[in-house]
This record gives structure tokens, C-alpha cells and sequence, in this order.
């Protein structure tokens, strides 16, 4: 047949990672088992999950004939087609162990969320466990099949170009400016975002964005909400690769915003209809550091190369994130002179009970952030004093910052980046490794709203 | 209800399933039969000598309600381990799953008989191309895409022949499984 490529007789051998496409759930995958008396089942399967090179998941949803037939003799055949060359695969497996909890287990439940979603199946999905079987063969089932059009990024330059530019990154300021960027110049990911954990509330920050509306710096995401959140709280990569509209997945984006207090919430950076979502989490031996988030607003758009790019960046940027939680050595620095700008005075309101600043009637920030303002703003404002010091500010007895485990350079960071957001005359600039300077060109007047309510 | 225990329907006019025919009031009704013939995907399974599954895909269905037989098409080129099982007296199962409504059945059968292909088969072939073109491209795939998935690929055809012993439904959902009773 014109156009039409002829696949090898049986017996070809074919790896797993070649074949990922077919497991993205466009095309249900069949699965044949045999029962104790000989007799064969065979049904579609919601989602066969690539676990690594040599095992794959199957969805348990319902405890069928096709799982009590695994259980029992633990082997199954799967059929599988590519959905976009229509080259079909059969894969023989053998059970080795069932997970209904943990990483493998949360990102299954996810994905097949999508996929219920996509085949209209919302609400009658629902993941019981996640049935992890070794590959015994793969064969390549002989007959037509389209050529390769899949639009195929070459991965590995642009990632040794972006790994690069994160290693040479200065501060985790620059090195989020770089990701991001290089994330939409080299792999073109057109909506991205880094959100970093709070261990202290056990909530994300979102510390940097890219190609939405409204950065959305600084908005906060509880663990466990919505593919970040979920991504976050299991530690593993999520992707979804059709919109859900499960409610444990549907995302607060577009305007919408985790609960906070009247006037201080900052909407979360999001498509309002997103096709795919993919979050990885940043992570090192110590914990977890965020999430590396990237949607679009089509289908599909994310393949396991995505994934594996994005995991990769995440595995470069986590040593930066934890390099924010120690401080350079304090190295003398002469203080400039005392500041006295002229002009009418910036009105700034704190308020203690969580530390949230308003610069007028705008909204700046709170918590951790707000609290090192209100330092920085007194010390402008009583003494004229412009140059600090990461660890003058670790040291502070009003932060009460906990030795080595608050990210304070990604403290510094969201302050910087809603100051320059705000643009109301009051700028933070980094004038070193672990320095930095208060610009501010007009008075500020300082109201304490001691203990008042929020 | 599940499948565990499912037997055919035993009625006053129904037979019990057999490796034979079922009698005309048995599990392929002719709603039953309408279903197997329209625009479906079909995968046929069956246990290989060393006890382990073997599937392919069928190419269209051509049912006889009154003799309660099927007879499904098959392409050789990948249905040689399928064919080879049937041959050595496998029973045999075959599910057959409408893409747009995700409705399923699945047909059991104590056995099958492989047959050459014939006129009527490929008439059925014909008819069901038709209509799986139309129901894939509704759901977005393109025309060499179909045709890579439900054309005779080039390959010589078969059929098997199987007395419909149990039809069960397979929908997704909480009556996956139960026993079909027409």
C-alpha cells in the first residue's frame, strides 16, 4: 500500500522504550490471559504504564476474569497499537507483584484520570492497584503500518545546552530565568513554571513562570492539590495527555486561586483548558525542592521524551535549589552611604499576624518573604541602610529561620521578582553571591498593623 | 455480576453451551448478532501448546443467529499462532468493543473449527471496513491509519468457525462481566 512501510515477520526483537507510544492511552490496549480450566480471556486493558526497560504496569480497576486469570498463572499476552505509524506490538508479561500506594502507583492514578476523561469513562475508572509485570517478548505483529511522522525533537542537544546554562548559572534567579527560557527556545515548551516546596507549611510556592498572562509569582499550591500537587506529594512525574475533569486533578489555573485570605491571594499560573500537563518533581537525598510544571493547551502534546527531558532539568536544578539553603561566607562589603530619597513617601503596611506587606492597597507578599521585607523596609527606613546579607538575614532573631533548611535564596527570589512585578519604586537587587541591596527612590512610611487581622 | 461461574443461559428453548451449535434462542441473539457484525474492533484469543495466550485481531464478523455460530476473518501474517492453537482444539474467546461507546462483548466458545475464506466472509470484510473507516475517522484517525488497522493488509485471509457458547458484557463499569442473556 502506498505510503505504507511492511513490518518484519514475527520473532523481530524490539525494545520497550521503542514502542512507549503505544502506551499513552489513545488505543486501549487488548490483554488475553487463560484461566486454571484453559479457558481464554481477552479484553481492552485502560492503561499499560512503562515502568522501565524491562517492566511494564497494568491498570487494576476491577477484580475481572482477566485479573483473577493473572493472579492465578501469572503470564498475559497485551496487543498493542502505535497511534501513529498503526504498527501493532504484542508484549508477553509475567506478574511479579501488585503496588496500591507510592510513587508508580499515584502517577497511574493520574494518568488514567486523562484517560477516563478522553474515552468518556469519568467516574467509572477508578485505579485499585497497579500490577507490575517483567516483559517476557515483544513482538512486532507483521503487517502495514505508516511511516515514522511523529514530530521528533532530538533531545540530547538541547538538553546538554540547557544543562550548561544552569550549571554556569549564577544564583538560583538566573538559573530559573535560564530553565525557563531555554525551556521554550530549545524544547519548545510554550507554558512552563517552578514551583518550590515550603517544608515550614507544607505547601509550593510558585517562584518562577513562563508564557502565561500573569506570572502568578508567588501563588501557593496545598500538597496533594491538582497534577503539581499530586506530583508533589508523591514524588513522581506526572503526565496527563488529555484534559481530565476529575476533580482531584482538575487544576486552579485561569484566574482561580488556592484559598487564602480576601485580598491576598495571587492566581495561580494556568491555562484555563489545558490539553496535557506534565510535573516533575525536583528532589535530591534530602527531600523534596518542587516541581518543574509544563502544560499545553493540546492533547498529546507531551510524550515520554518530555518527561524524561523534564526529569533531567529537574535532576540539574535540584543542587542550585539546595545551594539556596546555605549562604556564601560573609565577605566584607563597605555599607554605601545612608539613603535618603525625597519625594512623596510609599505607604507600607505589615501585618504581623502572617507577615503580609502591602505596598498602598496592593498586595505584595507574605509569610517567610513579607517577613524579610518589613526587615529590609525598617532598616531603609530608620537607618538609610541599603546593603544586606543572606546571612545576616538567617541570623535575624525577628525571622526565626530555622539554621539550614529554609530557602532563603528562593525567598529572596520571589521578593525580587513581585517588587519588580509591583513596580511601585521599591526594587531588590543581587549584588553578589549571598548580597544584595534595597533600591528604593522615595521615602517609605511604615504602619505596623500589629496583630491586626489580615 | 462477574464472569466467575457464568454459564450460558439455560432457558427451556436455550441449550447449554456446548462445542457444538446452540440451538436458536441461545446467547446470540439477533441484538447480539447485530452488535458482532457493526463497526467494532475484534480480538481473538485462544491457549497456545505451552498453555499461554495467543490473540489476534478479526477483520469482520459474519454471525448466524439461527445456528448460534460466528464466523470471524482472520489474516494469516498474524494470526499464525491464533490459528495454530485453534487447530489444536483450543477453546476460544473474542471480544468485540465499539470504539465511540467503549460498549463490549466478549463470545466464548468451548472450540473452533479454521476454514478457508469465502465470498460471504469477504463481503462481510467489505461492509465492516465501511463502517470502522467511518467510526475511526469519527474519533480522528485518518484514512491510512484505518486501513493499516482493518484491511487484509495483503496477507491471505482465514476464517474460524465457532459455536457462541457464552456472550458476556464487557462494557466498562459495574456490569463488566455479567453474563449476556439477550
Amino acid at each position: 500500500m502506498t505510503g505504507m512501510t511492511n513490518l518484519p515477520p514475527t520473532g523481530r526483537p524490539v525494545g520497550l522504550e521503542a514502542i512507549r507510544p503505544c502506551l499513552e492511552g489513545v488505543i486501549p490496549v487488548g490483554i488475553a490471559t487463560i484461566a486454571a480450566d484453559g479457558t481464554p480471556n481477552v479484553t481492552y486493558l485502560s492503561q499499560v504504564h512503562y515502568v522501565d526497560s524491562a517492566h511494564v504496569a497494568l491498570s487494576y480497576q476491577f477484580f475481572n476474569k482477566t485479573r483473577r486469570n493473572l493472579l492465578a498463572n501469572g503470564r498475559a499476552l497485551l496487543q498493542l497499537i502505535d497511534p501513529v505509524t498503526a504498527a501493532t506490538y504484542r508484549i508477553a508479561v509475567a506478574h511479579e507483584r501488585t503496588e496500591t500506594e507510592g510513587p508508580l502507583f499515584e502517577s497511574m492514578r493520574a494518568k488514567l484520570a486523562g484517560i477516563a476523561s478522553h474515552t468518556g469513562m469519568d467516574g467509572v475508572f477508578r485505579l485499585l492497584g497497579a500490577d507490575i509485570c517483567r516483559v517476557v517478548a515483544i513482538e512486532a505483529v507483521p503487517g502495514d503500518s505508516l511511516p515514522e511522522r511523529r514530530a521528533t525533537i532530538d533531545f540530547l542537544p538541547p538538553l546538554r545546552s540547557l544543562a550548561q546554562m544552569l550549571a554556569r548559572a549564577g544564583d538560583l534567579s538566573d538559573a530559573l530565568e535560564r530553565l525557563t527560557a531555554g525551556l521554550h527556545e530549545r524544547l519548545g515548551f510554550t507554558h512552563t513554571a517552578v514551583l518550590l516546596h515550603d517544608p515550614g507549611n507544607d505547601t509550593l510556592y510558585t517562584v518562577a513562570s513562563r508564557g502565561y498572562e500573569s506570572s502568578g509569582i508567588g501563588a501557593e499550591l496545598p500538597m496533594g492539590a491538582g497534577v503539581i500537587g499530586t506530583a508533589a506529594r508523591a514524588r513522581t512525574a506526572i503526565r496527563i495527555t488529555h484534559m481530565t475533569s476529575d476533580v482531584a486533578y482538575a487544576r486552579l489555573s485561569g484566574g482561580e486561586s488556592v484559598p487564602a485570605t480576601l485580598g491576598q491571594a495571587i492566581p495561580m499560573p494556568g491555562l484555563a483548558d489545558p490539553g496535557s500537563q506534565l510535573a516533575v518533581p525536583i528532589e535530591d537525598a534530602c527531600g523534596l525542592l518542587g516541581i518543574l510544571f509544563a502544560e499545553s493547551p493540546t492533547d498529546l502534546a507531551f510524550t515520554y521524551d518530555h518527561e524524561d527531558a523534564l526529569a533531567v532539568l529537574a535532576a540539574q536544578l535540584a543542587p542550585i535549589v539546595r545551594r539556596g539553603m546555605a549562604d556564601a561566607p560573609d565577605l566584607p562589603e563597605a555599607q554605601p552611604r545612608p539613603v535618603r530619597p525625597g519625594g512623596r513617601p510609599i505607604d507600607i503596611r505589615y501585618f504581623r499576624a502572617n507577615d503580609s506587606v502591602f505596598i498602598g492597597d496592593d498586595y505584595l507578599i507574605k509569610g517567610v518573604a513579607g517577613a524579610i521585607f518589613w526587615i529590609l523596609a525598617q532598616a531603609f527606613a530608620n537607618e538609610g541602610r541599603s546593603a544586606f546579607s543572606n546571612r545576616e538575614l538567617r541570623v535575624h532573631p525577628a525571622l526565626h529561620l530555622p539554621a539550614y533548611s529554609e530557602n532563603l535564596e528562593a525567598r529572596l527570589h520571589l521578593l525580587e521578582r513581585r517588587l519588580a512585578e509591583k513596580a511601585a519604586g521599591i526594587a531588590l537587587e543581587r549584588t553578589g553571591r549571598g548580597r544584595f541591596r534595597l533600591v528604593v527612590d522615595r521615602p517609605l512610611r511604615l504602619v505596623d498593623m500589629a496583630c491586626a487581622p489580615a | 455480576m462477574s464472569e466467575t461461574g457464568a454459564v450460558a443461559p439455560a432457558t427451556a428453548t436455550s441449550a447449554t453451551a456446548t462445542s457444538t451449535t446452540v440451538a436458536h434462542g441461545g446467547p446470540l441473539t439477533p441484538d447480539v448478532a447485530a452488535f458482532l457484525q457493526s463497526a467494532v474492533s475484534i480480538l481473538v484469543a485462544a491457549g497456545g501448546a505451552d498453555g499461554l495466550p495467543v490473540m489476534a485481531r478479526a477483520i469482520a464478523c459474519d454471525p448466524d443467529s439461527a445456528a448460534g455460530e460466528i464466523r470471524l476473518l482472520l489474516r494469516t501474517a498474524d494470526a499464525a499462532a491464533l490459528l495454530a492453537a485453534i487447530a489444536h482444539c483450543s477453546p476460544v474467546a473474542a471480544m468485540f468493543s465499539r470504539p465511540s461507546t467503549n460498549r463490549t462483548l466478549q463470545v466464548k466458545a468451548s472450540s473452533a473449527v479454521v476454514e478457508p475464506s469465502d465470498a460471504a466472509l469477504l463481503g462481510c470484510h467489505r461492509q465492516y471496513f465501511a463502517g470502522m473507516a467511518a467510526e475511526l475517522a469519527g474519533l480522528g484517525f485518518d484514512a491510512r491509519f484505518i486501513s493499516c488497522v482493518v484491511s487484509d493488509n495483503g496477507s491471505t485471509l482465514a476464517a474460524i468457525r465457532l459455536a457462541v457458547a457464552q456472550v458476556f458484557d464487557q462494557t466498562p463499569g459495574p456490569a463488566a462481566g455479567s453474563v449476556k442473556t439477550g
